[in-house]
Parts: C-alpha cells; sequence; structure tokens
C-alpha cells in the first residue's frame, strides 16, 4: 500500500487514492483523537504526582499530542504504517488504562 | 519574484506535506474560524457591547459594598427561602447589580418543577429592580464564538473540531513557510498571488504568538467536554477531580433552623483583606436565613491572569470564615492561566484593545489564506472546476457577509420596537437572515460585482449605526461628548472606522475591476479580492 | 495610557527592517545607521521594550502585554513599510520621542 497522497489527483489510481485518503482520514481524526486520548489519560494515570495536578498535565498536551498525530498522518506515505502506528498507541494506551484500572 | 512558493506535485519530503495539509484544513475549517475569529474579537467588549444595547440603564457607580447591601435586601424582601442566591456586582465594566435566585426544589414530587426565574438586574444604589429592552446584549457574539447557533453540544463540537484543525493548520504553516525571517517585513502590493501569500505570511508570522495562543487556550477553555478521559482514568466521579482541582465546594444541606443572614460588609471586608486588596465580584448565598448558611465571595477575574478566581465562604449566620480556595498546583494553575488569557478579564483598557487588534489580525490571517486558495488556483481563460465557485461564493458570504450581520444585530437593537415581546430573540434573527440573505444575494452577482457591493452595503450597515442610535436614544454622539461618555464615543468610532475599511476595501475592489474588466472579464477576480483582503489585513 | 512597549517595539522592528538589504531605502536617509549597528540597535530596543512593559505591567501581565503590543506594531510597521516605506522608517523616531514621553508622563 505504497500510495503517496500526492498521486490522489492522478486519474488512473483515482478509486485506489480515494479509498486510501478515506482511510488516512479517519485515521488522523477518529485514530488520532484515540490516541491522544489514550496517551494522555495513561500520562495522567502514571504520572507520580498528586493525582488532580497528573490530570490536569494529562488535557493539556493532550491537544499537542492530537495535532501532531494528525500530521504525521498526512506526511508518512505509507498508509498501512500510520494506521499501524496510530490505531496501535490508542489501543496501547487505551488498554493499559483499563487494565490498571481508576487511581485508588 | 520568480520564486513561487509552491511546492511541485512530485517533491517529497515534510515542508511538501505540509503544505499540502496546510491549504486543506485551512480551507475546510476557514469559514467557521472566519465566524470565530470576528466574534471572538467583538466579545473582549462583551460588557460594553450588553451596555450600549441598553442606553437607557444608567446606573450611578456605588461601592461594591453598598452594592451587595441592595441586592441581598432585595432578595431579602421579595424570596428570602429560596436554596441559592447568586449576585453578580458591578465593577469598571458592568454598571449594575445583576441577581439570579433559585428557589427550593418543590417537594411534592409531582409538582410542575417551577420555572427558573430570570436574571434580574438591579439598580446598584437601590437594589430596585432596573427594566431595560430585553436584548442579549454582548452574550449573542460571546456565545455564538464557541457554540456557532447550533444545538448543543454540537456547536461546542465544531467549535473544537475547528480549533484542533487551526492548531494543526498553524503548526504545517510554520513548517512550511521557509523565510520567516527574511521575510518577515515582506509585503508587495499589487502583485496578485504573491501579494496574497504575503499578506497571508505578514498577518500569520507577526502575530503568531497570539494565534498559538489564542488556539490552545481555546481548546482548553472546554477541555472537560473535549477531552474528559484523563480525568476518567484518575477518578471514579468526575465531581471529585473539580472538587481536588479547585476547590471544595460546600453543598451543605439546609438545618431546617431559621437564623438570620450575618452582615454582607464585614464578610466583603475580610475576603478583600485575605486577597491583598482583591476585589469580590460573585456572592454566592446557600440556604439564606438558615442556620447552616453559607456566603462564599470569588475574587474578581480582573484581578489576576489565571481566571479560576480564588474564592472564600463565611458561615451566613455567624459571619466566621468557614473555608477557602486553597493555592492550585502547577498544572491546574498553568490551566486556568490558559483561561485567563484567552478570555482576557484580567486585561485592562490597554490590554483589551490589543486584544482586539489582534483578533482582527486573526481574522485577516484566515481570510487572507482562503482569499489565497482561490487566487493561487484561478488561471485566466480556462474554466474553473466546480469546487472553486463554491470556496468563491463561501468567500463572499463569510468575508463580506458576515460583518453586515454583526452590524444588523446591533441595527436591530435600535430599531426594534423597546417593548415588545420576543425582541431579543428577533434581534439574533436579524443577524442570521441578514447574514445569509445577503450571501444568498451575493450568488446572484458576477464574482467581481460581488466583492465590492457586498463590501458596500456591510460599510453602510456599519456607517448606519452612529446615525440609528443618535435618531433613536438621548445618547448620540454629540451629547455623548458633552456627557464625555467613553463608552458610547468610542462605540461610534468604531463602527465608524469598521464602515471606512470595508469602505475603502469596496472602493478598491470596484476600483481593479473598473480598471482591468474590460480586457479580461474572468481574470479580474484575483486582484479585487486581493485589495479587499489588504484592507482587512490592515484592520 | 501605557504604549511604550508598543512604541519602543516600532522603533525595534524599523531598526531590525535596516538590517535586511531589501528594506535599505535609496537614496539612504539622512543619519541611517549601518547595518551592523542596526542590528545591534534593533535588539537592544525590543530588550528596552520588555523592560517597560514590565515595569508598567508587572512581571506576569507584562510578558502578555509586551508580545501583544510588538504584534501589533509590528503588524502596523509593515502595512506602513508597504505604503510609505521612507515614512515607515523615519517614524521610528517620533515613535521613540513618544515613549519617552509617555513613560515621564
Amino acid at each position: 500500500m505504497d500510495v503517496r497522497i500526492t498521486v490522489l489527483s492522478r486519474p488512473q489510481a483515482r478509486s485506489v487514492t480515494a479509498f486510501v485518503m478515506i482511510g488516512r482520514c479517519l485515521t488522523a481524526l477518529v485514530g488520532g483523537y484515540a490516541a491522544a486520548a489514550g496517551v494522555a489519560s495513561l500520562t495522567a494515570r502514571l504520572l507520580p504526582i498528586a493525582r488532580a495536578e497528573a490530570t490536569g498535565w494529562g488535557m493539556i498536551i493532550s491537544f499537542l499530542i492530537f495535532a501532531i498525530l494528525g500530521l504525521w498522518a498526512f506526511h508518512q506515505p505509507r498508509l498501512t504504517r500510520v494506521a499501524t502506528v496510530i490505531w496501535g498507541l490508542a489501543a496501547l494506551s487505551i488498554g493499559a488504562c483499563y487494565l490498571l484500572g481508576v487511581r485508588a | 519574484m520568480s520564486k513561487m512558493a509552491t511546492p511541485t506535485p512530485e517533491a517529497k519530503g515534510l515542508r511538501q506535506s505540509m503544505a499540502w495539509i496546510h491549504t486543506w484544513l485551512g480551507l475546510l475549517a476557514g469559514w467557521i474560524l472566519f465566524a470565530m475569529f470576528l466574534t471572538g474579537t467583538a466579545s473582549y467588549f462583551r460588557p460594553e457591547i450588553t451596555q450600549w444595547m441598553q442606553p437607557e440603564l444608567r446606573p450611578a457607580t456605588v461601592s461594591a459594598t453598598q452594592a451587595a447591601q441592595t441586592s441581598v435586601a432585595y432578595l431579602q424582601a421579595t424570596s428570602p427561602d429560596d436554596e441559592q442566591w447568586f449576585i453578580y456586582l458591578p465593577d469598571d465594566r458592568t454598571a449594575e447589580t445583576r441577581v439570579f435566585a433559585r428557589p427550593k426544589p418543590n417537594p411534592d414530587a409531582k409538582a410542575t418543577p417551577t420555572k427558573r426565574a430570570a436574571e434580574l438586574k438591579l439598580d446598584p444604589a437601590t437594589g430596585v429592580p432596573l427594566t431595560a429592552r430585553d436584548t442579549r446584549g454582548g452574550e449573542h457574539f460571546y456565545r455564538f464564538h464557541f457554540q456557532l447557533q447550533l444545538p448543543h453540544p454540537w456547536g461546542r463540537w465544531l467549535a473544537g473540531l475547528c480549533a484542533i484543525f487551526m492548531l494543526a493548520t498553524s503548526i504545517s504553516g510554520v513548517i512550511t513557510h521557509k523565510r520567516i525571517f527574511v521575510d518577515f517585513f515582506t509585503l508587495r502590493w499589487g502583485k496578485g498571488q504573491r501579494s496574497w501569500l504575503d499578506a497571508h505570511n505578514v498577518s500569520a508570522v507577526l502575530a503568531l504568538p497570539f494565534h498559538a495562543m489564542i488556539t490552545y487556550t481555546g481548546l482548553i477553555t472546554l477541555v472537560v467536554m473535549y477531552m474528559p478521559w484523563p480525568i476518567m482514568a484518575n477518578y471514579q466521579k468526575p465531581a471529585t477531580f473539580s472538587a481536588e482541582a479547585y476547590g471544595r465546594d460546600n453543598e451543605g444541606e439546609a438545618s431546617g433552623k431559621a437564623a438570620p443572614l450575618a452582615a454582607i460588609g464585614p464578610m466583603m471586608a475580610a475576603a478583600t483583606r485575605e486577597w491583598q486588596g482583591g476585589r469580590p465580584r460573585t456572592i454566592i448565598i446557600r440556604h439564606p436565613n438558615d442556620a447552616a448558611a453559607t456566603v462564599t465571595l470569588v475574587q474578581s477575574g480582573a484581578d489576576q491572569l489565571n481566571a479560576r478566581s480564588p474564592s472564600v465562604t463565611f458561615s451566613g449566620a455567624s459571619g466566621a470564615r468557614l473555608s477557602g480556595s486553597h493555592r492550585p498546583g502547577p498544572a491546574i494553575a498553568t490551566a486556568g492561566v490558559m483561561l485567563g488569557l484567552h478570555i482576557g478579564q484580567y486585561a485592562g483598557p490597554v490590554l483589551r484593545w490589543t486584544y482586539f487588534l489582534l483578533g482582527l489580525t486573526g481574522a485577516a490571517m484566515v481570510g487572507t489564506g482562503l482569499l489565497l486558495w482561490t487566487a493561487k488556483r484561478r488561471k485566466p481563460g480556462t474554466k474553473p472546476f466546480f469546487g472553486f465557485h463554491i470556496v468563491e461564493r463561501l468567500n463572499i458570504a463569510t468575508i463580506a457577509c458576515l460583518p453586515t450581520g454583526m452590524a444588523a444585530y446591533l441595527l436591530a437593537n435600535r430599531l426594534i420596537p423597546v417593548d415588545i415581546s420576543g425582541r431579543a430573540g428577533m434581534e439574533v434573527s436579524a443577524m442570521f437572515w441578514t447574514w445569509f440573505g445577503l450571501a444568498t444575494l451575493s450568488v446572484m452577482r458576477p464574482v467581481a460585482r460581488a466583492w465590492p457591493e457586498m463590501l458596500m452595503v456591510s460599510a453602510g450597515a456599519f456607517a448606519a449605526l452612529p446615525i440609528v442610535n443618535m435618531a433613536t436614544t438621548q445618547r448620540g454622539f454629540f451629547a455623548s461628548l458633552m456627557a464625555g461618555d467613553g463608552l458610547f464615543i468610542a462605540f461610534d468610532l468604531v463602527m465608524v472606522a469598521m464602515a471606512a475599511l470595508l469602505g475603502f476595501g469596496a472602493w478598491k475592489a470596484g476600483q481593479v475591476k473598473a480598471k482591468k474588466a474590460p480586457t479580461r472579464r474572468r481574470a479580474v477576480s484575483p486582484s479585487v479580492q486581493q485589495q479587499v483582503r489588504e484592507v482587512v489585513d490592515a484592520a | 495610557m501605557p504604549l511604550e512597549p508598543g512604541l519602543i517595539g516600532y522603533a525595534a522592528f524599523a531598526s531590525l527592517a535596516l538590517v535586511i538589504k531589501k528594506h535599505r531605502p535609496a537614496p539612504p536617509l539622512p543619519a541611517m545607521p549601518s547595518p551592523q549597528v542596526a542590528r545591534v540597535m534593533g535588539w537592544m530596543l525590543l530588550i528596552v521594550s520588555a523592560i517597560n512593559a514590565m515595569l508598567r505591567f508587572g512581571p506576569a501581565i507584562g510578558v502578555v502585554a509586551w508580545i501583544g503590543q510588538l504584534c501589533i506594531a509590528g503588524a502596523v510597521f509593515v502595512l506602513c513599510l508597504a505604503w510609505q516605506p521612507r515614512m515607515a522608517l523615519a517614524a521610528a523616531i517620533p515613535a521613540l520621542v513618544l515613549a519617552a514621553g509617555l513613560s515621564l508622563a
């Protein structure tokens, strides 16, 4: 699936590229949000400081993570790599939060 | 200048991919962001706009303590058995006291719930309710800025989506712009697409600290809604987080034993001492006239950068200090300062005007970006693709028609009869009917004519405001000048300035069109738009 | 009115523009610093503007006021530079005089 975003306008690959583009947009927007939420939550859960403070830092950094992941999703040419990293990050961080449970 | 910033499609690298994403994210969110910037900028004068929209109110200025005493006396006289009283004291920017009383819930579950009482405005000197025309005032622009007049919660989510697009667009824009320092002062006029790029770069780069700050802090204002998951990771109940972060909310039960409410004056004095001169702004009284009554005083947001103001709670029966908000830790304080930076309540007059001008540079940045998109894609002699027409029309509808809508909201305030019922809603409708009506009308005109015409209409609407104000109220420009009424003088001057700016844009747009129209009809619009944009950029 | 940070900032930007060759007017203005001198002057003025903002607004709000007024001063300077380059650069002197007047008043 080595499809570069920049070839989108070439007609011969239009349907493939449209499919890839939709996948990329969904990964960036939904996956990026899930990964940002997961990483922010895991940070908040694991930071060894008062939990209100840890929660605050997690929330503050979350949007920066989201923005950077979203941009990277459109920079990296391979959609498979983009999807693996972003959805993987989301699954791992959210899974870790579930396993750790709510802070006591 | 032979060097163009447009990357070739085959070129690889970070700069190219960032340019691509910058273009499309910016385009998708641009129109809403422009509206958010414009209404948000107006919201820096929210209390002032409200004052202007109720010109019949001119209460005398009294001390905060006196205002607190008169409003408590009014609430004691009208609804002493309420569950909660909220009192918002007057300050430098709001002349009247606002009170809101929440009655006890009806113990009879089957009874129809008591209708939520409206907020009242009181004369701070006497505590007598003030009557004025019904209006949403500056609150309307403020609400539109993040709710976009859509049902809850969709407006807030859409605003948040546009904000995160804006954040990503800012980052990718900085990466794309390869000559930030070389082109720092470069603005070349009358060179078509090149000028658009210059104007976009200059408005973006020179005010970059503001754009970055306002975007990120804007997301932070609604972080609990947009990103509640870190709270979920640490707390069983989200309420525990707010209690830990911002101090415990004294939600005690009423005792049922009657006890007279202690005097408010000494509590205000004690709070001011505790805050080293800080002024109380909000008073929350729970279970008034009960032995378990509490009085919470919240410090004015004008006193510090952190928008989460400190508070102190007293016993309503004895007047003794019960508790005070603790000093927040670095993260909660950072979030509070971010909130404060965004809403700018702490800002004195000079800083508030700075915010206002910076907000206009934001609108200029978004607007020039939108126009750059069309300028780049317009090829003389070729038939533009369908999407191009849509973008072009939406640009006119947003950039040239929204200002008229905002002026129409203010005009409606003066022209709709004062005592007609439902007039506040009619004012709001006036804004949207005008805005969308003109946008529809503009579609029927050729693009090159629509720009100057719509800009001329908006200039006319702003120019009409001081005249209509003079004709319908006692507080026209000259009367205000005689009375030394700074707010009304400044308001008229800003309206005239807006009119001049938009009129200049309309004139430039028409002039360019007239010069070039005979030779190439289709190709005139870039320079038309460019002139227009430069003018708005000048704001 | 505490407008000195912006006024000094305007002069600082005018000075820094003189460092860049394409913004140096020809024929030169009477008493125009060399690029090297202009660079030092520009940065010095920026520092003076920052100190002034801290003194006028206090340290916390001073930082915000300084950056905010610099942004506006920069935008005004660039608009003037595009319109009347010589006048825009020369206006640095009255801006500084006005700033001095305001800080004494």
